[in-house]
């Protein structure tokens, strides 16, 4: 038990060094990189609150980054408020406007509630389009400014200094939520998920709940775009279109719902992907999305560059034994791609766990879920068959010889 | 221009709207109704149509062929897709669906773009249609009053459909109790792969139509799917009769909005959207779900 408590502390005490001596030692790109998906985990995880913890699933948390994103570009273009004070205040004001947006959509339940969300969002975004002289049209914002303050400190202002305040903001949160969701507060939430009219019964009034969860939701999304804006310099409706909501789900749902951090993860593997896959190829969107319709059908959802590696390595397995399958006929292409096929398959496993320990899988077995009996049980089941299969070949040596020789000769 | 004539072209070229966004709504409705999946590709497949149409249309000369043969191909796309993939997901819960959705809106979209490339490209409406009519001696374009007799004649078809047929029957009561239809012997996994199929076709259906109008662009699946939505939502999700409300209602304040007020139409439409749910959480004609 103490093991499987402290490898993921550990994991999470070496990440969060990492995260903080990163601006030494990565390229300015890369550290425009990390602060994006700093902001978008926030941004993901403010989601699973209402998700993961609450069963109310929404469809247009578009509505609170935007909400955010626009109140700070506003309040940072047409005030001299430092940086802090902007983002605060866009936050809280989304928290606010949450509280409304919460009454009514708590009026439905299940898959109304979440069409009442994307109503609301598409709402704004209309808003947003034709309400020129505060959101700029269809151009949105530009130009933010990151406002040096308080008392004239520009530390923040700079590159890192606003890593650095994003990645303060994030543990902040992240904190914050985990004292939320183990709080009595969080424990009625939980309940609502569970059995909303148990709940109700046992005299809590579920629907304020809600309407609190929705609101600190909402609020602490507002605060990924109050931090977006002064970070790219600009807020558009991009950032309140029903995309973004759908994106952001996925975000929560490939990451587990329901574990805070999850979401963190599953925003920097949706970005990262997205960002590798656009640098290898044109056409990145068709394999960004082959990516979600495969885990919809193997399902345990596993870091980045893992699961890239061990998907190709696979791949390339799988190719050569259907090879082998399609040439069982012509002998000694037959044997060529049995050997190949069992030579690429056990490197292909053991170079995967390889990785997997390296990474610290093992410490997110609670990630894999009922997905944690591939490696524990099926890849083991496979390495055997490989080695009885190299077995045989060995055994077969002068029968696969012969037929080597007589295809070369024939 | 008089009033009366004013009224009656632009309450004609609502209709048309209407029949477009219908095409759009019923598909996505009927999926729901029996699958009970959110489709978020359903705008891409409406995109595909409209593609797969200019290419016939190129090929063989003939809008009709296109009309034709474009949902058929795109129905096929998307019972294959319910086959292999879907399928295999109705025991776990809609978090799947909706990445399983979204993935294939992303792949279909940008498999699109690669075989027909980023431009939009006109399709020419057939000569038949490419006039005008005179209504109170107002021109009015032909093609846009075919939409409209289209549109009635394929509600009426799905509409006996749904009523008169065995399929229809089937339909209705896989969409009530799936698992009552299933013990009275009946393969409803072939009735819901035949309904996705149908309300992909559909789409596909509204897309060849849609494209003489607005042309064939990468951009036409992120409004369409999200129009979709709004009809299915403001009629009632899994209602047929609430898709050619729904899909009347938006059509007339997209028309008119812009007319009279430009600046609100857009945010008019999801306005009358959270007026509807707020009254009636599950649409005008949907249970509550």
């Amino acid at each position: 038990m103490r093991e499987t408590r402290a490898l993921p502390a550990l994991g999470g005490l070496l990440i969060t060094g990492l995260l903080i001596v990163a601006p030494f030692g990565l390229p300015l790109f890369a550290m425009t990189l990390l602060t994006e998906l700093l902001i978008l985990g926030l941004f993901a995880m403010s989601l699973d609150l209402m998700v993961g913890y609450t069963n109310l699933v929404s469809f247009g948390h578009a509505a609170a980054y935007g909400l955010g994103a626009y109140a700070s570009g506003y309040l940072a273009l047409n005030s001299s408020m430092p940086l802090p004070l902007v983002v605060l205040l866009a936050a809280l004001l989304t928290g606010l406007i949450a509280v409304g947006v919460g009454w009514v959509c708590t009026l439905a339940t299940g898959v109304s509630f979440s069409m009442l969300t994307l109503a609301f969002a598409q709402l704004l975004y209309a808003i947003a389009f034709k309400w020129t002289s505060v959101t700029g049209g269809s151009d949105g914002l530009a130009g933010i400014p990151r406002r040096p303050g308080p008392f004239g400190i520009t530390a923040l202002t700079t590159k890192t200094g606003f890593y650095y305040f994003t990645l303060a903001t994030l543990f902040g949160a992240y904190f914050a939520c985990r004292a939320l969701v183990n709080s009595p507060f969080g424990a009625v939430l939980r309940g609502i998920r569970e059995n909303e009219p148990k709940t109700s019964v046992l005299g809590y009034n579920t629907r304020l709940y809600k309407i609190a969860a929705v609101a600190i939701a909402y609020g602490l999304g507002g605060l990924a775009g109050a931090l977006y804006a002064p970070f790219a310099g600009f807020a558009n409706t991009e950032l309140l279109f029903w995309l973004l909501s759908g994106q952001v789900l996925i975000m929560v749902i490939v990451g587990g719902q329901g574990t805070l951090i999850g979401p963190i993860l599953g925003a920097a593997f949706f970005m990262l992907l997205e960002h590798q896959l656009s640098s290898y190829t044109e056409a990145w969107a068709l394999f960004f999305g082959l990516i979600f319709i495969l885990p919809g059908v193997v399902g345990p959802n596993l870091p980045a560059d893992f699961a890239t590696f061990a998907a190709y390595g696979d791949f390339a397995t799988g190719v050569l034994a259907m090879l082998a399958l399609l040439t069982v006929r012509v002998r000694p292409l037959f044997w060529l791609f049995v050997v190949a096929f069992n030579l690429v398959g056990t490197a292909d496993l053991v170079v995967d766990y390889y990785h997997a320990t390296r990474i610290g899988l093992p410490a997110m077995a609670g990630e894999l879920g009922s997905g944690y009996i591939i490696p524990i049980i099926y890849v083991p089941v496979l390495m055997i068959t490989h080695a009885v299969a190299f077995y045989l070949l060995v055994r077969d040596r002068p029968k696969l010889a012969r037929d080597l020789a007589g295809g070369a000769a024939a | 221009m008089s009033t009366l004539a004013f009224l009656l072209t632009e309450g004609v070229n609502a209709l048309s709207q209407a029949a477009l966004l219908f095409f759009l709504g019923v598909g996505l409705t009927l999926i729901f109704g029996i699958m009970r999946i959110v489709n978020f590709a359903h705008g891409t497949l409406y995109m595909l149509g409209a593609f797969i149409g200019y290419s016939l249309v190129r090929h063989t000369g003939s809008f009709w062929v296109a009309l034709a043969l474009a949902p058929i191909a795109v129905g096929a796309i998307g019972t294959g897709f319910e086959l292999s993939i879907l399928r295999r997901l109705y025991k776990r819960d809609a978090h799947a669906f909706l990445m399983v959705t979204f993935g294939l809106a992303l792949v279909t979209g940008e498999a699109v773009r690669l075989i027909w490339g980023s431009d939009a490209l006109q399709v020419p409406p057939p000569a038949l249609l490419s006039g005008v009519v005179f209504l109170l001696d107002e021109p009015f374009p032909t093609y846009r009053l075919f939409l409209v007799g289209f549109g009635i004649v394929v509600a009426l078809a799905i509409w006996q459909l749904l009523e008169r047929t065995r399929l229809g029957l089937l339909i209705r009561a896989s969409s009530q109790n799936a698992e009552m239809v299933r013990a009275l012997g009946i393969d409803v996994n072939l009735v819901r792969s035949g309904v996705f199929g149908i309300g992909c076709g559909l789409a596909a259906l509204g897309g060849v139509l849609a494209a003489p109008l607005v042309t064939a662009s990468n951009g036409m699946a992120a409004t369409a799917v999200i129009d979709a939505f709004v009809i299915v939502i403001i009629g009632g999700m899994g209602s047929f009769l609430g898709s050619l409300i729904g899909a009347l209602l938006v059509a007339f304040v997209q028309v008119f909005g812009n007319y009279y007020l430009p600046d609100f139409a857009l945010a008019f439409m999801y306005l009358v959207m959270l007026l509807v749910l707020v009254v009636r959480p599950g649409g005008l004609l949907g249970k509550e779900v």
